[in-house]
């Protein structure tokens, strides 16, 4: 019977797995770490910290009123709050988004590859996120709640996205 | 003294003329929109992004028609009629260029009220946020980034 052993040393960074079994269960599991290991890469962890570092540095940037000149209302306190949790339950694997405050004063955050292929979300303060994006030229749009976890069309359209 | 009045009169038409714009905006105009924020840019891709047109709370996004007019005068209004206005100050970062059929042909409209001159706002904005949001991405597709070079 072949076991999955994950040892520690998998969080080191120059640790490389070998892929010395043959048989098709042993190259599954090789398979299996591989995806693993690139989910809980170093890379990925640190970007999520910076979407966060960026929200922080935001959330002082815009607390007054009008911050942009235009009118702009001060970043929503609620979707603040709303906007951490979001990033906190990005998967790691998922590129990091820019984060911006939009007029109302909702946080946005965005993943922009090209001036036509761009998603984007605000996170609103009654756990309501509404979300839009340009793919070439389709687009899509709507509105979700944002309970427990990141809903299902958020993903979709971040596939559609990076697909 | 009657003369010097006329003449004083010719003058100012003269200067009016000069920086004034038809009232009825044609789709060949090109409208900007002042940057004051550096997240609605990327100098690296030299990009304009989505949040640059995303109407402000009274859904009237303020910009300028700027056609006939040469860069210096175009970077002057951004100086003197929108940043100096602002309060606090705010620095120009640059503009977001677009023509007037590009914004028309998503269902909003440019209502001019030239105060100050050559101004307007892009008005008729829907309602729900998420067509505001894709709307704005269509925009900032099709805009220009212009940066200022000082």
């Amino acid at each position: 019977m072949t076991t999955a052993c994950v040892p520690l040393i998998y969080n080191n960074t120059f640790f490389v797995p070998t892929d010395r079994g043959a048989s098709d269960v042993a190259q599954a599991l090789n398979s299996f770490v591989k995806e693993m290991l690139e989910d809980c890469s170093p890379s990925a962890i640190i970007n999520a910290n910076e979407s966060l570092q960026e929200l922080y540095k935001l959330s002082e940037e815009c607390s007054s009123e009008n911050w942009d000149g235009y009118g702009a209302q001060p970043v929503d306190p609620d979707s603040f709050i709303e906007a951490e949790r979001f990033i906190q339950a990005l998967p790691t694997t998922v590129r990091e988004p820019e984060v911006a405050v939009d007029p109302d004063g909702e946080i946005s955050l965005e993943w922009h590859l090209e001036p036509r292929k761009v998603f984007s979300v605000s996170i609103g303060k009654r756990n309501e996120i509404t979300y839009a994006g340009l793919y070439g030229p389709n687009k899509a749009y709507g509105r979700e709640y944002f309970g427990d976890e990141i809903p299902k069309e958020i993903f979709d359209n971040l596939d559609r996205l990076f697909s | 003294m009657k003369y010097l009045k006329r003449f004083l009169t010719i003058l100012i038409d003269c200067f009016l003329k000069r920086d004034s714009v038809t009232e009825e905006i044609s789709g060949r105009e090109t409208i900007a929109r002042y940057i004051t924020s550096k997240r609605w840019f990327s100098r690296k891709k030299n990009i304009v992004k989505p949040q640059a047109f995303m109407p402000p709370p009274n859904h009237r996004l303020s910009v300028f028609r700027i056609d006939n007019l040469s860069e210096t005068e175009i970077w002057k209004i951004g100086f003197n009629k929108v940043i100096s206005k602002m309060n606090p100050p705010r620095n120009l970062r640059g503009r977001a260029d677009i023509l007037a059929l590009n914004i028309l042909e998503n269902n909003l409209q440019i209502e001019p009220d030239n105060i100050p001159p050559r101004h307007a706002d892009i008005v008729g904005w829907p309602e729900l946020k998420e067509e505001q949001k894709s709307i704005a991405q269509e925009l900032a597709a099709k805009a220009s980034l212009m940066l200022h070079t000082s």
